[in-house]
């Protein structure tokens, strides 16, 4: 087989996974609205929480927090793992890189807030188109957008009305959201068969788990403080943040991607060039 | 019962402090997290604000303007401020 040849299959196979996540995606969004937004109990998503009960997903979803967290000092720190240990990356933390965090957290935060209320079913829910930037912001920019999405989703809380002790959680789940990606995909340029299968698996799939656990578990923990009632945590809350997430960012972001790499790049923002490991 | 909102406030006056703190000291980072102090006090801020203003639950649009503003304002500043300290410091060699 020609390298063409090899390309375009290749290729074909990338659009056919890509085209297998959003079926799943929207599979999930039909199943929602087809048993009611009030049935959570009965909707797909819901029932690996409800097969294994709140007790395994509490000791799952912690170990992963546990692990989440350890990622987020570390890598504010200035360790980070590569290729397999731990290594001492420099950011500089110089104005350019503290003005990506502000960008970042401007654009999130505020898109986030004005987009509230745009409701799928009014009264219940809303989408959240700026969720599809958390991954790209992780992509493009490393950890300086890893933390303006921290920040971001701190403000969006606060104007939303959900701002408490649970925004902590909050902070660094949507930290992992683009933490993640940034971290996991070897290919970013969205311009690649590979790029396009590491966003779904990445960036759209364990991203998107891994954030949601870890929000449902600190909400969990501190149920007596927060007061959201630990069924509601692991029977909707958890099911719902996975499948938000999820549904915008399989659609959206590779195609933002794809679209916001090359100017991203070529100004010396990636964080690619702007990062040094010892 | 813990005030959990005054838990909030105090943390995001620790991160600005220890910003400040390692900013004097010329430490990497220091300028990183005075801006994470800052936003959060920042948040906490306009939480207290839209409490004063019974503005939550009241299904009003300024939830939605305030949104704009931060992502039109902020986003501004912010490109404004990288633009000016973009030149020279970007990709390696």
């Amino acid at each position: 087989m020609s390298d063409g040849r090899g390309s375009a299959a290749l290729w074909i196979v990338a659009f056919i996974i890509a085209a297998l996540f959003i079926a799943f995606i929207l599979y999930i969004g039909v199943d929602i609205l087809a048993k009611g937004l009030d049935k959570p109990a009965a909707w797909i998503i819901t029932q690996p929480f409800v097969v294994l009960g709140r007790n395994t997903w509490f000791v799952i979803a912690g170990i992963l927090w546990v692990i989440g967290t350890v990622f987020f000092f570390m890598e504010l720190l200035g360790w980070t793992i590569r290729k397999g240990k731990v290594a001492k990356q420099v950011i500089r933390w110089d104005p350019v890189d503290v003005s990506i965090v502000a960008l970042t957290a401007a654009i999130y935060g505020g898109a986030l807030a004005a987009t509230g209320g745009i409701p799928i079913i009014p009264g219940f829910t809303w989408v959240r188109p700026a969720n599809a930037l958390a991954p790209l912001f992780g992509i493009l920019f490393g950890i300086p957008g890893a933390l303006g999405t921290a920040i971001g989703n701190f403000i969006a809380d606060a104007l939303a009305g959900y701002l408490s002790v649970g925004s902590i959680g909050g902070f660094v789940g949507n930290f992992i959201i683009a933490y993640v990606p940034y971290k996991l995909m070897r290919d970013q340029t969205f311009r690649t068969p590979r790029s396009i299968v590491e966003f779904y698996i990445w960036g759209v799939l364990v991203s998107s788990v891994w954030c949601s656990l870890y929000i449902s578990w600190w909400l969990d923990l501190l149920e007596p403080v927060i007061g959201l009632p630990r069924p509601l945590v692991w029977g909707f809350f958890a099911p719902w943040v996975i499948f938000n997430n999820a549904f915008i960012t399989a659609i959206v972001s590779p195609i933002l991607g794809f679209i916001l790499y090359p100017p991203i790049k070529a100004r010396g923002l990636y964080w690619a060039d702007r990062i040094e490991f010892k | 019962m813990v005030d959990q909102f005054a838990v909030l406030t105090v943390i995001g006056a620790m991160i600005l402090l220890l910003g400040i703190a390692m900013h004097v000291a010329k430490r990497r980072g220091g300028l990183m997290l005075i801006l994470v102090g800052v936003l959060w006090l920042f948040t906490m801020a306009l939480y207290y604000g839209l409490v004063a203003a019974g503005l939550y639950g009241s299904g009003s649009i300024v939830l939605n303007v305030i949104g704009v503003l931060i992502l039109v304002v902020g986003g501004a500043l912010s490109i404004l401020y990288l633009r000016k300290h973009l030149v020279g410091t970007g990709k390696r060699k």
